[in-house]
C-alpha cells in the first residue's frame, strides 16, 4: 500500500478514527451499559454519580492502561524485529517476563506484599528482575563478536530464558500455592487497572516511542546490514545494546501492570508493515497506532464476550495472535523474509 | 588531495596473516583494481580501511591522516563503501539513496539531482527488493554519488551483473573515478581491463604486481595470481583469450 506521506496521513486519520470507536465502546459497554452520549457528557464532566463511578473510576482506568500497555508491546515489538532483522520474534524475546515471572514468584516466597505510589512492590520487585537481565543482555551484547552474530545473543537469550523459568517451577514445586499466586500474576490483565499505573508506565511508552522515530533512518540503514550500518558511520557496539535495552525497559515495565500478554508485540508491527512498509518513521507512528487500538479493543471482547465473566486477555489475544502466526510462517516460505 | 597510503600492513582471523607486510599507495583520483583469487584477502582490506576489522600491525593513513584518528562518522564522511552482497531490504528505492546524507549534518547532495542525474527518479517509490540486480546496483552506486566521499571501496561491483549491466557499472565507476578514488575488489578481469587506471594483484597477503592493466592482465601475473595450474592454462587462454 501507499509509501506516500498522503498515505501516511490517512492511515494516521483512520486509525485515530477507529481508536475512538473502540474508546468509546470500551467505556459505554459493560455489566452496565451506558448510552455512548451518555459516556460522553461523563467525559467532559457532566456526568452523574453513577456514570463517573463506572466511566472515569473502573472503565477509563483500565481502557487507559491497556492502550499504554498495547502501545509499549507494539514499539518494543517492533525494536526487538528490527534488532535481529526478523518479523518473527516478540518482545519477550529475551527472557523478559520469565524474569518477572520470577520476581513475582520469589517475592511471593519472602511474602512481600504493600503498595508503592499506588504500584504493588511485587509489580516492583518483577520489573526489577527483568531490569537485572536487560543489564546482563546488553552486557553480552556490548562484547563485539555477539553484536556480529546476532545468533549468539539469540541463543543466550533462549538460554537465560530457560534457566529462569527452571528455578522459577523449582521454586513453585518447593512451595505449590506459589503456582496458583503466579500463575493469576501472568494472566493478571487489567481488571485491576488503576490510573496510578496508567501514570506510571506512560513515561516508558513515550520514551520507546520518541527513541523509535527520532532512531528511525538509523535503524532503517541498519535493517540492510551491519557492515552498511558501519560504513556509514553508525556504532554497532553502541546501536544494538540501545536498541535492546530501550525495547526491553518497555516492555519489563508493560509486563509490570498488564502480565505477559502474548501476541501483541509480534503482530502490530506486522500488520503495521503491511498497511505502510518497512520504513521506520511511519513504520512506528502506525504500530503505536494499531497497538494503543488493538489491546483495549481484545480487552473490551474478553470482558464482554461471556456475560458477567471475565476470560484471561491472553485467551483473546492468543486466539487472534496465534493464528496470525502461522500464516505469517507460511508466508514467509514465500519469500517475504 | 586525496589518497590511500598502507605500509607494512599485517592483519589476522585468529591463526595465519591473511595480509603479512602489505604495502600500497593511491595518490590520484581514479579507477583501481584489486584483483586476487578467493580468500586472497581483498575483502579483509576493504574491511580494514572503513574500520569493520583492526588491523594489528602496520601503518594506514587516509588523505595523509593516520586511520586511528578517524571516528566512525569521519570515515564515513570520507570513505564511501559497498559491500559485495545486495542487502535485502524492503524500503523504497528514494530512501536507500538518501543514506548518501546519513553521515553529514548538512545535506551532502540533493538525492532529487543524484536520481535524476542517474536516471532513477522513475523507479523511487519502487521497493529496492523488487527491482533487478543490475538496478540495485545502481541504486546501491545512487547513494556513493549523494555521498560524493573522497574515497569510494566497492567490493564486487560486477558481481551477478549481465554483460550489457557490467558495462553500464563501470562507465558509472569511471564517472565517480573523476573526483573520487574509487577503489574496487574484482575478480572480473574484463571489467578490470575496461575501467581500471591502475591493477594491484593481491598473492600471499600482500600486493605482489602492480601497474598498469595491460602490464598486468596478462601472461605470468594472471597465472600467478589466481593461481591457475598447469593443466588449465590452455583451457583459460580459450575462455579469457589471454595469453597466460
Amino acid at each position: 500500500m501507499g509509501n506516500t506521506d498522503n498515505g501516511l496521513k490517512y492511515l494516521i486519520f483512520v486509525l485515530t478514527f477507529i481508536f475512538i470507536v473502540v474508546l468509546l465502546i470500551s467505556l459505554s459497554k459493560g455489566e452496565v451499559s451506558l448510552p455512548i452520549k451518555k459516556v460522553i457528557k461523563t467525559l467532559i464532566g457532566k456526568g452523574n454519580t453513577e456514570s463517573n463511578g463506572i466511566v472515569l473510576k473502573i472503565r477509563l482506568p483500565r481502557f487507559l492502561l491497556s492502550s499504554a500497555v498495547g502501545g509499549m508491546l507494539a514499539i518494543a515489538g517492533l525494536i526487538m524485529q528490527t534488532i535481529f532483522r526478523n518479523p518473527l520474534v516478540d518482545p519477550y524475546f529475551l527472557g523478559i517476563s520469565s524474569a518477572a515471572e520470577l520476581g513475582i514468584s520469589v517475592s511471593i516466597m519472602l511474602g512481600i506484599t504493600g503498595t508503592l505510589l499506588g504500584i504493588s512492590v511485587m509489580s516492583i520487585i518483577a520489573f526489577s528482575f527483568s531490569v537485572l537481565l536487560i543489564l546482563g543482555m546488553v552486557k553480552i551484547a556490548r562484547m563485539r563478536s555477539v553484536v556480529a552474530s546476532k545468533a549468539g545473543l539469540v541463543l543466550i537469550g533462549i538460554a537465560i530464558s530457560y534457566v529462569l523459568s527452571a528455578i522459577n517451577n523449582l521454586l513453585v514445586t518447593y512451595k505449590k500455592d506459589l503456582f496458583l499466586k503466579s500463575t493469576f500474576w501472568a494472566l493478571k490483565g487489567f481488571n485491576t487497572a488503576d490510573i496510578s499505573e496508567f501514570l506510571f508506565v506512560l513515561p516508558f511508552l513515550f520514551v520507546g516511542f520518541i527513541y523509535t522515530i527520532s532512531n528511525a533512518k538509523r535503524m532503517n540503514i541498519y535493517l540492510s546490514s551491519d557492515l552498511t550500518a558501519h560504513s556509514l558511520g553508525i556504532n554497532l557496539n553502541r546501536f544494538v545494546p540501545s536498541m535492546l535495552a530501550v525495547s526491553a525497559i518497555v516492555s519489563a515495565a508493560s509486563v509490570m501492570v498488564g502480565g505477559a500478554i502474548s501476541f501483541i508485540g509480534l503482530f502490530t508491527p506486522h500488520i503495521g508493515r503491511l498497511l505502510i512498509g518497512e520504513e521506520r518513521k511511519k513504520l512506528s507512528i502506525v504500530t503505536l497506532l494499531l497497538g494503543i487500538t488493538l489491546l483495549p479493543l481484545f480487552d473490551f471482547i474478553s470482558r464482554t464476550i461471556i456475560p458477567s465473566q471475565e476470560i484471561p486477555i491472553n485467551v483473546i489475544t492468543a486466539l487472534v495472535g496465534a493464528p496470525f502466526f502461522i500464516y505469517l510462517f507460511f508466508k514467509n516460505r514465500n519469500a517475504e523474509y | 588531495m586525496q589518497s590511500i597510503d598502507i605500509k607494512g600492513l599485517y592483519f589476522s582471523y585468529g591463526k595465519g596473516y591473511v595480509l603479512s607486510n602489505l604495502n600500497l599507495r593511491i595518490q590520484d583520483k581514479g579507477v583501481y583494481s584489486l584483483i586476487g583469487k578467493n580468500g586472497s584477502g581483498k575483502t579483509t582490506l576493504l574491511k580494514i580501511l572503513i574500520k569493520f576489522l583492526h588491523y594489528e600491525k602496520g601503518e594506514i593513513k587516509i588523505n595523509g591522516k593516520d586511520l586511528n584518528a578517524f571516528t566512525l562518522k569521519e570515515i564515513a564522511q570520507t570513505v564511501g563503501f559497498l559491500e559485495s552482497e545486495i542487502p535485502h531490504v524492503y524500503l523504497p528505492v528514494e530512501e536507500l539513496i538518501s543514506w548518501g546524507n546519513f553521515p553529514f549534518a548538512d545535506e551532502r547532495k540533493n538525492v532529487e539531482d543524484v536520481m535524476k542525474e542517474l536516471n532513477l527518479a522513475k523507479i523511487r517509490k519502487k521497493s529496492f527488493q523488487s527491482l533487478s540486480t543490475g538496478e540495485e546496483k545502481r541504486v546501491l552506486l545512487g547513494r556513493i554519488f549523494v555521498q560524493s566521499p573522497d574515497i569510494v571501496l566497492i567490493d564486487e561491483p560486477f558481481n551477478f551483473l549481465d554483460p550489457g549491466y557490467k558495462i553500464e557499472i563501470s562507465l558509472l565507476l569511471k564517472r565517480l573515478g573523476e573526483k573520487s578514488i574509487v577503489f574496487i575488489a574484482t575478480h572480473d578481469i574484463a571489467a578490470v581491463q575496461f575501467v581500471s587506471k591502475k591493477v594491484f594483484v593481491l598473492h600471499n597477503g600482500k600486493i605482489e604486481t602492480e601497474g598498469s592493466p595491460d602490464e598486468v592482465i596478462k601472461g605470468k601475473v594472471i597465472k600467478k595470481a589466481f593461481d591457475i595450474s598447469k593443466s588449465l592454462e590452455e583451457k583459460f587462454k580459450q575462455f579469457y583469450h589471454i595469453d597466460i
